[in-house]
């Protein structure tokens, strides 16, 4: 029941480590890292204290370590402020390119946010590409239809389950989302909030891919202190919360 | 250094102070003096500082202004009114502000229509309202007698060129301070008034104006600040209070839901038709609507006669019901607490309380807005509308004849507050961390502000760790910690503080629509969180039902004919006070003697039945406490029958819930009420033993334990956007943008993850659990209940029927007040994961 990975994909395994390892290719993917959310925040008007570029190291540094990968793909969404690049971006961003280009190949795919992140990446000459194939899989950020044949690894949704017990309590966890086809990721980010796979409606959800699929058939897998779990399938949680 | 006016001055020694001017105008206009005025005028005259509570219509104000406007006619007739500010008058309502205006020009008008004096006596009104070109006005030509709000008072006081006019102030004038001191806005007033008068060579004298209120002591030092003296003149009892309650019905509990609404309304009914204008007062907006709703319905022609008046309708709407009421067009205006303050709203001659006041104080203060003259009696009666109100209402009836006020608390050292403040400090001028103290420390509220504290909000304001694009936002102030010394910072700060400061949060207003798009109305956020679809409730005096939430939208259908099944609207609730809690539970257990001898003289049958059928549970009083174990449905309840107050309540219940799921390994959900709290849990994890159950209600650790219990609650979450605003945290208005308050929330959400995690003393987060546990909660209270429960004063007993008792009826009924949650998150991720599965597979 509780694991620390779990094979998504045949040779494709999803992590507590809110990463993807794949061992035949020595690679590992994360995404929707959110850098500079905070310096984003604090334009607007929000007092906001520094808080996940240390963290966020700290993790990579952890699965770096650990998988010792030739190759790091991050899914899009490196950095926050879409409209141009904030100091804490170039510092923040740099400081995790610098990192992870010193110990693999590193592929940036494009998110959403990530217009500006082309400037700070030439810096360490990584490229950032629409999409990344790898074998029979395309990894692409989601925000925008993907196409092509084969499997497709998005992020973009930041999928978490939230339940609800007897007496009313809440618990919410980041989560993976896959059938034979499509596989969606957790948000690497500790800020960035999610949408709720149980009882998100078709329009609400942000890839176009997905919203015409639903999510129904997905299978969950949420990122716990346990490990990972095994939630059956979206259409089994939604069934199971009318039943409780 | 508080001490009683003992001398009552009469109509000659008073005159005697008077210009003639002022004494022949007041000897036509009024003939003699009031009690107030006899004890009052002379003392402020001779410059004390003074508090003054006494009855509306006793000529309170007057007694206030008095001596002031004196001093300032015998400088205009002399020819010698400067251009600057003599009279600072502040009170809480933009509305009483243009009363006061208006009952001051059309005297000044008549003596000057009567005489020749050289200058003019200018009085100028500032509020949020006040245009531009009227403040560009004050500001070449300051008004002699300011009037203004305490907001207001904090803009102009770093508005560079107008507060020089403030400089040499003599009087200050604080009305309504009964409704100031025990708030967030009474500390923010209180340090506006020291930074005031920091500085000055002559300092001004400080008068408050207050209603019926407890402990005077307390509110006399509030308004003249620490270690100043302070004169109290009390004349409250000068006025005479009829206070009966009624019982619509002679049976509260057997009676059919729709006869006893039908008696309610018949009997609020003949006491309108039997009196010139009558004043209700409901506990609730949402009742306030309710019952015009249906007197309308049932009374077709008082349609016209009788108006709303609350919080949530236009200003638009307020005046005219106001002017209307006072200009007796109406015959009855029903209300929640909008028309509690002073006001002036005509003659009204019955009060009608709907459901217990909670307290005692405030019940006085309501029936005290009828019978206008200090000659006239004011009339109240209380409505009762269930068993518990009608046990409550006699005690509260008896108190109120006895004068026994409950007691108000003032806030202790609020840091957001004080946070906004140290911004226009900051502003002012350069600070030694020391000096500022010494001014902050003369505010009442933070005479005893630990210097640590105060150094851990400077480090924050200054947000000298963050970079260049963060600093804009974040750091507010300059602040040399090797020199101890703060000052500005960059151009920004100004328009921050000038557009954000202020106390009282945004409410998150959810928009209400029909399927087919139509605006019906707002509701506030915690209201629309407890709608299940199906219910239905009233809106703008229609009823609708409720079908479905999406995000900050509410979708209903009118149904014109339904009646509304409006869930009890909590979080508005007034809570009953502690004070009256405990007289409440001495009259229980006399009560319950009574009922068990047989001599029931005096007691309403209706409580007679109540207890008689409570004996079998053991009836909870001031010296036992019954805590009931049952199982019903899917849960198991103990309720507790601890009758503190909520505000005690609901610290208690936290840490009772908190422990509970703590040594179980369990969720809870609560539900708290005036009388007790009920804490539900999934059956399965079974009974407790006696003194498990006893091990909840232990003292030791009970602030840590409160502390704990919230930290993962709604509440908490709600609260620290709240402060988080008011600490300039979250800033509403930046670079002239608005942010919505769904936004401040969602922002909240965040920023309140990350300061837990990096900094447990982060002054945002210490005041919001503070505001919790000591404002909106009553910890001292809980404290010291359960220190007398466990030296054996109160006793304690588990009952164990398998079923409720009466008294616990209530208390279920409110449902779900919160969730308290298990410490151990991977325990609760394992119970979680096997429970959805076991419902993934089960079927």
């Amino acid at each position: 029941m509780e694991a620390d990975q779990q094979e998504l994909w045949p040779g494709w395994l999803a992590t507590s480590e809110r990463c993807l390892y794949v061992p035949g290719e020595e690679t590992v993917v994360v995404a929707d890292l959110h850098l500079g959310y905070e310096g984003v925040l604090r334009l607007e008007g929000v007092a906001m204290p520094r808080y996940q570029g240390d963290r966020i190291m700290q993790r990579l540094q952890r699965i770096l370590d650990r998988y010792r990968p030739r190759r790091v793909v991050v899914n899009g969404d490196f950095k926050h402020e879409f409209g141009k690049n904030l100091q804490m971006e170039w510092r923040e961003v740099g400081a995790a390119l610098d990192f992870l280009s010193r110990r693999a190949e590193v592929v940036l795919v494009r998110g959403n946010h990530d217009n500006f992140l082309k400037t700070i990446a030439a810096r360490f000459e990584v490229p950032v590409v629409e999409e990344h194939r790898m074998g029979e899989v395309t990894i692409a950020h989601g925000h925008r239809p993907v196409a092509g044949e084969g499997r497709v690894l998005l992020a973009h949704e930041h999928p978490v389950v939230r339940l609800r017990d007897e007496v009313g309590a809440l618990l919410t966890l980041p989560c993976y989302l896959y059938d034979r086809e499509v596989a969606v990721m957790p948000a690497f980010s500790p800020l960035a909030s999610g949408t709720d796979v149980s009882t998100a409606e078709r329009e609400d959800l942000l890839s176009p891919l997905l919203r015409s699929r639903g999510l129904d058939s997905l299978r969950v897998v949420a990122v716990s202190g346990l490990g990972l779990l095994d939630f059956s399938t979206v259409a089994g949680l939604s069934r199971a919360s009318h039943r409780r | 250094m508080i001490s009683y006016a003992t001398q009552e001055y009469a109509d000659r020694d008073i005159y005697e102070l008077l210009v003639p001017e002022v004494r022949d105008w007041f000897r036509a206009k009024y003939g003699t003096f009031t009690p107030c005025q006899r004890y009052a005028v002379k003392e402020i005259h001779d410059g004390k500082n003074t508090l003054i509570s006494s009855p509306t219509g006793s000529g309170k104000t007057l007694s206030a202004f008095l001596a002031a406007i004196n001093e300032l006619l015998l400088l205009a007739k002399k020819g010698q009114l400067e251009d600057k500010i003599y009279v600072l008058y502040v009170s809480p309502l933009k509305a009483l502000n243009n009363d006061i205006e208006r009952n001051l020009e059309e005297p000044l008008r008549e003596l000057y229509r009567q005489h020749h004096i050289p200058d003019r006596m200018r009085i100028g009104v500032r509020t949020g309202d006040t245009s531009q070109k009227e403040r560009q006005q004050q500001a070449r030509r300051p008004p002699h007698i300011f009037i203004t709000t305490p907001e207001s008072l904090a803009i102009v006081l770093n508005a560079p060129k107008f507060s020089q006019k403030l400089q040499e102030v003599r009087w200050i004038i604080v009305d309504e301070i009964h409704s100031l001191a025990d708030n967030k806005r009474g500390s923010h007033l209180s340090l506006s008034l020291e930074r005031l008068q920091q500085g000055m060579r002559r300092k001004p004298i400080r008068i408050g104006l207050s209603a019926t209120i407890s402990p005077m002591e307390d509110i006399a030092r509030f308004l003249a600040g620490a270690r100043r003296t302070c004169l109290v003149v009390d004349v409250t009892s000068a006025k005479k209070t009829d206070i009966q309650v009624l019982s619509p019905v002679d049976d509260l509990i057997y009676t059919p839901a729709s006869e006893a609404s039908s008696a309610l309304y018949d009997t609020l009914h003949r006491h309108i038709v039997d009196h010139r204008t009558t004043l209700v007062f409901t506990n609730t907006r949402s009742a306030t609507e309710r019952v015009v709703f249906n007197l309308k319905q049932r009374h077709p022609e008082l349609e016209g006669a009788i108006e709303a008046h609350h919080g949530s309708l236009s200003r638009e709407v307020r005046i005219d019901v106001e002017e209307r009421l006072k200009n007796g067009e109406l015959r009855c205006v029903v209300s929640s607490t909008s028309l509690e303050l002073g006001i002036d709203i005509g003659y009204v001659d019955l009060v009608v309380l709907l459901g217990s006041p909670k307290s005692v104080t405030r019940a006085l203060q309501r029936i005290g807005r009828s019978g206008h003259f200090l000659h006239e009696t004011s009339k109240g009666r209380i409505l009762v509308l269930d068993r518990d109100d009608l046990v409550e209402c006699t005690v509260l009836a008896r108190e109120a004849k006895k004068g026994r006020l409950d007691r108000i608390r003032i806030p202790r050292d609020p840091l957001d507050v004080l946070a906004q403040h140290v911004v226009g400090m900051a502003l002012q001028q350069q600070w030694g961390v020391e000096e500022a103290l010494r001014v902050i420390r003369r505010a009442h509220p933070y005479r005893n502000l630990p210097k640590k504290d105060f150094q851990r909000l400077l480090h924050y304001l200054a947000g000298e760790y963050e970079e260049l694009e963060g600093q804009k936002v974040y750091g507010k102030i300059w602040y040399d910690q090797e020199e101890q010394r703060f000052g500005r910072r960059g151009k920004m700060v100004r328009p921050i503080y000038y557009l954000n400061l202020g106390t009282i949060p945004d409410e998150v207003a959810v928009k209400v629509y029909t399927a087919d798009r139509h605006f019906v109305g707002k509701v506030e956020e915690p209201f629309a969180e407890r709608l299940k679809p199906g219910d239905i409730f009233v809106l703008a005096g229609k009823t609708y039902e409720f079908v479905r939430s999406r995000r900050l939208r509410l979708v209903v259908k009118p149904r014109p004919e339904a009646q509304p099944t409006i869930p009890s609207w909590f979080s508005e609730q007034l809570p009953l006070s502690y004070d009256l809690a405990r007289e409440i539970s001495a009259f229980r257990r006399t009560a319950e003697q009574k009922v068990r001898s047989g001599y029931t003289d005096g007691l309403a049958p209706a409580i007679v039945g109540y207890f008689r059928e409570q004996l079998h549970f053991g009836v909870p009083h001031d010296r036992r406490v019954t805590v009931e174990s049952f199982e019903q449905d899917e849960f198991r309840h103990l309720i507790f029958h601890t009758l503190v107050g909520r505000q005690a309540n609901d610290a208690l219940a936290r840490v009772a819930a908190h422990r509970l799921a703590n040594t179980k390994g369990l969720n809870a959900r609560l539900a708290i009420t005036d009388n007790g709290f009920d804490v539900m849990y999934a059956r399965r994890h079974g009974d407790l033993s006696d003194g498990d159950i006893a091990a909840l209600l232990s003292p030791d650790g009970l602030r840590d334990d409160l502390q704990s219990a919230l930290k993962n609650t709604e509440m908490l979450k709600r609260r620290f956007r709240h402060v988080a605003a008011r600490s300039f945290m979250i800033l509403k208005n930046y670079l002239g943008h608005e942010m919505s308050v769904s936004r401040q929330q969602r922002h909240a959400a965040v920023l309140f993850k990350v300061v837990q995690e990096i900094d447990p003393y982060f002054p945002a987060l210490t005041e919001t659990y503070r505001e919790i546990m000591e404002d909106t909660m009553d910890i001292d209270h809980a404290e010291e209940f359960l220190s007398l429960l466990s030296r054996g004063r109160i006793a304690l007993e588990v009952i164990r029927r398998g079923m409720p008792s009466p008294f616990s009826f209530n208390i279920m009924a409110v449902g779900a007040s919160d969730i308290v949650l298990m410490e151990d998150r991977r325990a609760f991720t394992r119970q979680m994961h096997q429970q959805v599965m076991e419902a993934v597979h089960g079927g």
